[in-house]
């Protein structure tokens, strides 16, 4: 035995041994290269994260070639002491040289590093930002390049220093007069309790607002004054601004900024008024927004020539640290905080994909941004600081590198309410700080396999690893430049108490890169071609190579120096080309761009009706939905030339019309207390056509009247409706169709969940139409086991000239009934789904009907496979008569549970003894945890979540994924229209640890030579998307919570 | 510091004494009870129970005790047929070597492991205890009186399954919506509102949770000239204008035993004793005080958490029923958005003030116990870090803890006045309908 162990252990060795020495992308060279930079930080009772908040998040590294001797050099700041100059000798060696050039750094405690070429001399000069706080003395700095190695500190800003909570600064030019305008970017100490409504937004703070100033000089003589408040700059204690990127996303010429902020501050994204001001346009432009933003950065990364953006938090991937951390607030505290003046806001990763622009009048475009964080799993970094998105691997797109981890957790649950124990107002720092558990994570690098717009197989792959990049510790500012000029990125990262990172590319491919000498410049592919900057100023802290890959520029590249002349150079290919100014070849003056149209999208018409929600949740009464289910409707459809739409408790449905170029509408006040979900038009028995109209809530239980269905006749469609009579049903969908063969239309009620016990068999109603123009409800076997209805439909699939019924159900598949043989046939269609819309047309133009089925999607970050699916087990654990909720999920390789312990107790108070800290539950697998209460217990289990094409084989259903842009986002209704469904979709009622899904912009699908494609429709479709109609030749949607608007 | 000393080494010696001279047996188990006690609030505050629930720990804890004794000795009346559904429970044995304070403390000791959360805290505390009781009274003293005390904490426990508190764990949460005079949560951890269904839990001895239900607040107004509005600017001036001696009593009757503190990005939780578990150390400050027995001891406490537990139900349902809004909440939103309340505000509705009505209710109770004018010097707060306070009676200690929430900066006049009247009425009718003690005074 101890021999065979003995045996395995050094096979164990040999296998390591041989891994490590696997080649990576990169190669850490710090040490051998003469680099031997670390961020000590020196932690006592007068300093400390106790009394500073910011106390650990690190400090930057800048690389530009400062001596331009073709080397670029690397600059680290440290947060308490000297920082170090590294001159670049070539063949990776550096020489330190701070003090001897004259910038090791006055201030006491340093951020941030940034580097401009203030006065155009082609030599980069240098700018810190730094913290006067506590007892540390200091000042923003800034150190003119004397272009002989040295530097000189110098006043930027006439007679005046900037003191206060320096956090970066960004030199860019805001008004393209070819001069660096100044963005000072500051963060907030005050605690982030303090803060409940964002009307302190407005107050400007000395110390913590930002500030902008114009440089109204020259390129070579800059004067810079103080424009923040014209311009429209926000500088407030509640703007936690920790990063800072500037690009054009909006495609018009001009560099935009964006601004992450920490806590319930919003995210900034400033739209520049072409260069007269800047207009805050977050809330126009994002549907949710990262909750604590650390990082940001801004690139192309699916290759659509429009800038995307990347934003931090710090939603931890491991099993333990994601159970151990605090999460996002219940789902109705949450609307409360947002209620305050906020805009959506989740603690994880937002992959911001450019979408494009809403043309507006008067204004600049305004972007608008899909998050796919989660479609692609890049969502969950853990505690990350920095992202940078290059192309690492030199493959042609944009991979993505992230710094990790800090020093101590304070976000830690048990800490928050155990460790602490005592502690609060009273206790000394030292014994505060020193319980807070440790968060050394890796970072985390992920390669660019993005192809097409994204919109079939691509992924962001996982390669920490495989590059060498899955440094453990805590590392915070991070850049990337060329050292050896061999056309790869290289990357300098800085650590927290430990050693600086160099990572040497040794394998990437070479790419044809650019080096504009120490300039800022604009550059662009070609005269009238959007252009671009080679800023430096992003990831965290801390500023890049202003070099860039031209790879796609098609061998010349126009350049704006700043002096304003304009010349185009010729590249070398797959190498490094030196540009200077007067080396190329000279054009005219610079021309202002033309917007490019492809980038704009149609304005809809709206319609006179906006649908409010009633402020219920069902998730006060069922913590654990994965999506609430009382955010249903509004209903709407067609009938005797009018369009109804159903509105939500206490608000009235309309009828609208179209007459003379106007709509017009009437409300039904007598029915405002129904909660309109569904509506389909019917024949009566008597002739009689009739709209019937379905409502539901999971507010009240179904005895209650608000639970009644009804319908209106043309004689009086604008009267109050006629209420069916029958039990009720929380109604989700209603189809129409002759289910028991008597010739007269019936009617089919799917119910989307019992009142109050979610999960159990809903109560379906059938409505028998009789002879006399009644509907009778009637009781129907068949109707006991389908499950959770979300939507139906009705139409023949088979070509036999009668209807079947379809139904997609929640945590169940999708099934086909066929009453043909006078008893009901129930076929599955799929497997168990999370199911939500249903839709019928000849997409490949065969002759019969397929079936489009809307599923919620796959951007909603929870792992699940057929293989390892994702389970709901319910049951009464606790004899209390309530049933309890049990999810699980699998997390690489083991089954978890998939909320946390506070999440459990709720359900169960009895777990509270079994789980009394997060350590004791936190990471421990599922089937550990749970025996006994899995017998007898409800199991719901769902493998896939991708919304699909049902394509109508003579009968058979061959089933086809959707393309991947329309899994962004629950796809909650479609259109069928000129032989393709125009779909959208959208949900903000997902649980907050999903948070809201609802950026997905509306998309067409169409069966092409290849199989199912898809391609953007000519206007922005974002939201709740509940209904789309065809109401007098145009393409009505209507949304829940949120307004009608008129497409085509 | 200096007066925790002396204590803590009669403590020591007192253990030295009794390991090395156990011929001569202690025989005061009324400390080994107010020491379960202290105990019981130790674990409450460490496990974080909001001041309802923990107000049912003590209740039933102090049943368990008090029935043994009404069991095992004919001045003490069974709480069968006076609290709602009690049952009859099996006779104290009959054996020479039983002893009801042992049994006592073992039917507390199990119905508070039962309720508490970290059990092993109240098992390792019931451990240290019967080891020495054992050294004391031997074993089989131990073992019988033990497996008594067990038998009435099990008729305890399942009396107390039909109270309804497992059921109410997962009854709808506030709802929130837009009437700017109804509660909302707090800054700064905007906490859901605790227990919005206590009103549900069976009452000891009321007939019903709004046997005492207060008059309605003042009508809910921002217009300056209202009553309402008059007592929110009488909260926002008191607390600007606080003196040395109003801020010691607001912070010396905080009873929060959650304060979320947010310190740079540290968010901290300083846990504290609740209301009620405030009550119950004056309890045994009291007991001390006037040298109880055991058994006027377990008397005591059933009397006060009696009273603790049918205030809060009384203070709870009024609270869900008014849901009136915070005084902070408006201060913020109408005219000083940086203003916080001297203490934290916790995370239920304003009206009527709990402290006021428990405190109200728990002076009535001990006056009972103790009488009217039974001056103490309460000490609760020493491990807190704040000063002893001194009252005449539990009368004055009770008006001091309610005005304490006015200087707090979390409830405005009335769910002051009107909360302690409250609890003084629920007080006197427990007083009376409860029959314990029949013996001579």
């Amino acid at each position: 035995m101890r021999f065979s162990a003995y045996i395995a252990g050094i096979l164990l060795l040999a296998g390591c041994t041989a891994q490590d020495k696997m080649p990576t992308l990169f190669e850490e060279r710090a040490a051998a290269s003469g680099i031997t930079f670390r961020n000590d930080l020196t932690e006592d009772e007068h300093q400390n994260i106790v009394d500073y908040l910011y106390f650990y998040n690190g400090a930057g590294v800048a690389v530009a070639d400062f001596n331009q001797d073709g080397f670029e050099d690397i600059y680290f700041v440290r947060n308490q002491g000297a920082n170090e100059l590294y001159w670049n000798k070539g063949d990776w060696q550096f020489e330190e040289g701070a003090a001897a050039a004259g910038v090791s750094g006055i201030s006491d405690f340093q951020t941030g590093v940034t580097v401009t070429d203030i006065n155009a001399d082609g030599y980069p000069d240098l700018y810190l930002s730094a913290v006067e706080y506590l007892h540390w003395k200091g000042r923003n700095e800034f150190y003119l390049n004397n272009g002989d190695g040295t530097f000189t500190e110098t006043r930027l800003i006439d007679g005046m220093d900037v003191v206060g909570y320096g956090q970066q600064a960004l030199f860019f030019d805001a008004d393209n007069d070819g001069d660096q305008d100044l963005y000072v970017l500051r963060h907030s100490v005050h605690p982030s309790g303090a803060y409940n409504n964002a009307s302190q937004r407005a107050v400007r703070d000395a110390k913590a607002g930002d500030l902008f100033y114009l440089n109204t000089g020259s390129a070579r003589q800059p004067v810079f004054e103080d424009r923040s408040e014209d311009w429209g700059i926000l500088g407030s204690q509640i703007g936690y601004g920790l990063s800072i990127v500037a690009e054009d996303f909006n495609a018009d010429g001009y560099l935009d900024l964006f601004i992450g902020n920490d806590f319930h501050e919003n995210d900034y994204l400033y739209l520049n008024d072409r260069g007269a001001g800047f207009e805050l346009v977050t809330q126009e432009s994002f549907r949710a927004n990262s909750k604590f933003t650390m990082g940001v950065d801004a690139g192309d990364m699916d290759g659509d020539g429009l800038a995307d953006l990347f934003t931090l938090d710090m939603k931890p991937w491991d099993e333990v640290e994601r159970k151990n951390a605090l999460g996002a607030a219940p789902f109705h505290i949450h609307k409360y905080k947002r209620g305050q003046g906020y805009v959506e806001q989740f603690p994880k990763n937002s992959l911001h994909l450019n979408a494009g622009n809403i043309p507006r009048k008067g204004k600049s475009a305004l972007p608008v941004f899909e998050d796919v964080a989660a479609f692609f799993n890049v969502e969950s970094t853990d505690w990350s600081w920095g992202v940078l998105m290059e192309d690492f691997d030199g493959n042609g797109t944009k991979d993505i590198f992230v710094t990790n981890g800090i020093k101590r957790r304070p976000n830690d649950l048990d800490y928050i309410q155990f460790l602490s124990d005592g502690g609060g107002a009273t206790t000394v720092d030292e014994e505060i700080y020193k319980k807070m558990p440790p968060g050394a994570v890796e970072n985390r690098a992920y390669s660019n396999q993005v192809r097409d717009d994204f919109a079939y197989e691509s992924a962001l792959i996982e390669s920490s690893k495989a590059w060498g990049l899955n440094y453990k510790g805590t590392s915070n500012g991070s850049a990337y430049g060329d050292f050896n000029n061999d056309g790869r990125w290289d990357l300098v990262v800085n650590n927290l108490d430990g050693p600086a990172l160099l990572y040497a590319n040794v394998l990437g491919t070479s790419s044809t890169m650019v080096d504009f000498g120490g300039y800022a410049v604009q550059f662009k592919k070609r005269s009238g071609a959007l252009p671009h900057w080679n800023l430096g100023t992003r990831g965290w802290l801390s500023h890049s190579s202003t070099r860039r890959i031209a790879d796609d520029f098609g061998g010349s590249i126009l350049v704006n120096w700043p002096d304003g002349s304009n010349e185009v150079f010729t590249l070398a290919p797959g190498t490094l080309n030196r540009l200077r100014p007067g080396a190329g070849t000279t054009m005219g003056v610079k021309t202002d761009v033309t917007l490019p149209l492809k980038y704009n999208s149609a304005i809809p018409d709206t319609l006179p009706f906006v649908h409010e929600e009633d402020s219920y949740t069902a998730f006060i009464q069922t913590p654990l939905l994965l999506e609430g289910v009382d955010e249903m409707g509004p209903a709407a459809a067609v009938f005797n030339g009018a369009l109804m739409v159903g509105g939500s408790t206490n608000k009235a449905p309309v009828w609208i019309t179209r007459s003379d170029g106007h709509w017009d509408t009437t409300k039904v006040n007598a029915d405002k207390e129904f909660e309109d979900t569904d509506a389909a038009v019917i024949a009566l028995g008597n002739g009689t056509p009739a709209l019937l109209v379905v409502s539901g809530s999971s507010q009240r239980p179904n005895s209650s009247r608000q639970q009644q269905d009804r319908f209106y006749t043309a004689a009086s469609f604008k009267s109050p409706g006629t209420v069916i009579a029958g039990p009720g049903t929380n109604a989700a969908a209603v189809a129409v169709l002759d289910m028991n063969g008597d010739g007269i239309d019936d009617a089919f009620v799917g119910e989307r969940c019992v009142w109050n016990d979610y999960g159990a068999a809903p109560n379906h109603a059938v409505y028998f139409g009789n002879e006399k123009g009644g509907l009778d409800w009637a009781l129907q076997d068949w109707t006991a086991q389908l499950g959770m209805i979300t939507d139906v439909i009705a139409a023949d699939f088979d070509g036999d000239g009668k209807k079947e019924l379809v139904i997609a159900t929640d945590w169940g598949s999708v099934q086909k009934i066929n009453f043909q043989s006078g008893t009901p046939e129930i076929t599955k269609l799929t497997e168990a789904g999370l199911w939500r819309h249903l839709n019928a047309g000849d997409i490949d133009e065969d002759g019969d009907l397929d079936l489009l089925v809307g599923a919620v999607g796959e951007n909603h970050g929870i792992a699940l496979g057929q293989e390892e699916p994702l389970e709901l087990w319910i049951k009464d654990v606790d004899l209390n008569g309530d049933r309890d909720f049990l999810y699980s999920y699998v997390n690489q390789g083991i089954r978890y549970p998939l909320f946390g312990r506070d999440a459990l107790i709720k359900e169960s108070v009895q777990y509270r003894k079994s789980y009394l800290k997060n350590r004791s539950f936190s990471g421990k697998p599922f089937d550990e945890m749970f025996q006994d209460e899995l017998k007898g217990a409800q199991k719901l289990s769902v493998g896939s979540t991708a919304s699909l094409l049902l394509q109508n084989q003579s009968g058979n259903f061959v089933h086809y994924t959707l393309p991947n842009h329309c899994q962004r986002a629950p796809l909650t209704a479609s259109n069928f229209r000129n032989g393709a469904f125009i779909v959208g979709g959208g949900t903000d009622a997902f649980h907050t640890s999903i948070g809201t899904v609802e950026n997905m912009c509306g998309f067409e699908v169409s069966w092409g030579e290849t199989g199912l494609q898809s391609k953007r429709i000519a206007y922005v479709l974002r939201g709740s998307v509940a209904e789309m109609v065809a109401f007098e030749n145009r393409l009505v949607v209507l949304m829940n919570d949120g307004p009608g608007i008129v497409l085509y | 510091m200096n007066r925790l000393f002396p204590s803590l080494t009669v403590l020591f010696v007192s253990f030295f004494l009794v390991q090395c001279a156990p011929k001569e047996p202690y025989t005061d188990h009324s400390s080994d009870l107010q020491n379960e006690f202290e105990a019981i609030t130790q674990i409450l505050v460490h496990d974080i129970f909001s001041p309802p629930v923990a107000a049912r720990v003590y209740a039933y804890t102090a049943t368990a005790a008090y029935e043994v004794v009404a069991q095992s000795h004919p001045d003490y009346r069974s709480l069968n047929g006076q609290f709602h559904d009690f049952p009859a429970v099996p006779a104290a044995p009959n054996a020479t070597e039983y002893m009801p304070e042992i049994a006592a403390l073992q039917a507390a000791g199990k119905v508070a492991t039962a309720l508490v959360f970290s059990e092993d805290r109240m098992q390792q505390h019931m451990d240290e205890v019967m080891a020495k009781l054992v050294q004391n009274h031997g074993k089989e003293a131990v073992s019988i009186s033990q497996a008594y005390g067990e038998i009435v904490a099990d008729y305890v426990l399942n009396w107390a399954k039909g109270d309804h508190y497992n059921q109410s764990r997962t009854f709808t949460k506030y709802e929130i919506n837009d009437d700017p005079m109804r509660w909302k949560p707090t800054p700064p951890d905007y906490m859901d509102g605790i227990e919005p269904h206590w009103r549900n839990i069976r009452t000891l001895i009321m007939d019903s949770a709004q046997m005492f239900k207060p008059v309605p607040p003042p009508t809910p107004s921002m217009d300056t000239a209202s009553v309402f509005y008059r007592d929110l600017m009488q909260v926002y001036h008191t607390v600007n204008n606080l003196d040395d001696e109003q801020t010691a009593i607001a912070k010396f009757w905080d009873c929060n035993p959650y304060v979320s503190v947010h310190r740079g990005h540290v968010m901290l939780a300083t846990k504290k004793i609740t209301p009620g578990g405030h009550w119950i150390g004056i309890t045994g400050i009291a007991c001390r005080k006037a040298g109880l027995d055991f058994f006027r001891t377990a008397d005591a406490y059933l009397r006060a958490s009696t009273g603790l537990f049918d205030g809060f139900i009384s203070c709870w349902d009024e609270k869900y029923r008014s849901e009136l809004v915070r005084p902070e909440t408006l201060i913020n939103e109408n005219f000083d958005a940086q203003w916080k309340p001297l203490l934290q505000t916790p995370p239920f509705p304003e009206y009527t003030s709990g402290h006021s009505v428990i405190s109200g209710a728990a002076g009535v109770m001990l006056s009972g116990v103790f009488g009217q004018n039974f001056a103490f010097q309460d000490s609760t707060e020493r491990p807190y870090g704040l000063p002893d306070r001194s009252y005449p009676s539990f009368t004055a200690a009770s008006d001091e803890a309610a005005v304490s929430r006015l200087y707090g900066g979390i409830h405005y006049m009335p769910a002051i006045e009107i909360g302690v009247s409250q609890g003084r009425s629920l007080g006197a009718y427990i007083d009376t309908t409860l029959v314990t003690y029949t013996g001579n005074e």
